[in-house]
């Protein structure tokens, strides 16, 4: 049964990723791919939700966890678009881009895992 | 468009909880061999679809739409990783945290770097 789940969360997440992200990329204007960041940093903080508050195991966990949020944050996008910087001799921002990422990334998941914690468990 | 990303999407997460099952019963040193694998090879694969890409025209685009955001996107995770970070962190195992954060950046760049660069290299004519 997990397996379908997984197959229902990723195809969602994989459809909110691709709109949400591509929509703000187009339309804000900072240095940074602004939609890959705002996904992977919700996506963050609520995969810590779901553990803090131990659904692990549970349904809830394989769809919306493994599946949806799995998919609605990448890794990849996240990696070749410090390959974009690279090209256009953007060093210092990519370094940037990259710091920024993983700070607030550890940051919304630690929040997302203490929330869960705190109120849900 | 969205059907397509949604089905990649669909393949790509359950080929991560594919490649996550397999590595369940390794252990080594609580480091997070599974993601740590779909996020180095995702990235190669999606620089390299880029690369190509840029030299090629693409007669299907849809289909590589379906494969870079829909199944790559999907394959690779971002949330699974900084959760792990964290919980490393919180269990006390900072070194491998430590180790698990630097070498998925140092590698995934460097490989998403060298899959556009190998991907550039590719030119077809004709069929492609």
């Amino acid at each position: 049964m997990t397996v379908v789940f997984v197959i229902i969360g990723g195809f969602l997440g994989a459809i909110f990723r691709f709109s949400i992200s591509g929509f703000m990329n187009q339309r804000t204007d900072l240095f940074f791919p602004v939609g890959t960041f705002f996904v992977n940093m919700i996506g963050s903080f609520l995969l810590g939700l779901l553990v803090g508050s131990d659904q692990s195991g549970s349904y809830i966990f394989d769809w919306f966890g493994i599946g949806f949020l799995g998919s609605f944050t990448t890794y990849s996008t996240f990696m070749n678009e410090l390959v974009q910087f690279d090209e256009c001799e953007e060093k210092r921002e990519a370094k940037l881009y990259v710091l920024i990422s993983l700070f607030f990334g550890f940051l919304f998941g630690w929040i997302g895992i203490f929330v869960g914690k705190t109120f849900f468990f | 468009m969205w059907l397509y990303v949604g089905f990649g999407g669909a393949m790509g997460a359950l080929t991560r909880y594919g490649v996550s099952l397999l590595f369940s019963s390794i252990q080594l040193f609580h480091f997070p061999i599974a993601t740590f694998l779909v996020n180095l090879l995702g990235s190669f694969l999606l620089g390299f679809m880029i690369g190509y890409a840029k030299k090629n025209s693409l007669k299907h685009r849809k289909m590589y739409t379906s494969l870079t955001v829909g199944f790559l996107g999907s394959f690779t995770t971002f949330s699974t990783f900084s959760i792990e970070t964290v919980q490393l962190l919180e269990d006390g195992l900072i070194w491998i945290s430590v180790i698990y954060v630097i070498s998925s950046v140092l590698f995934g760049w460097m490989l998403a770097s060298s899959g556009t660069n190998f991907g550039k290299r590719i030119i077809l004519s004709g069929k492609g």
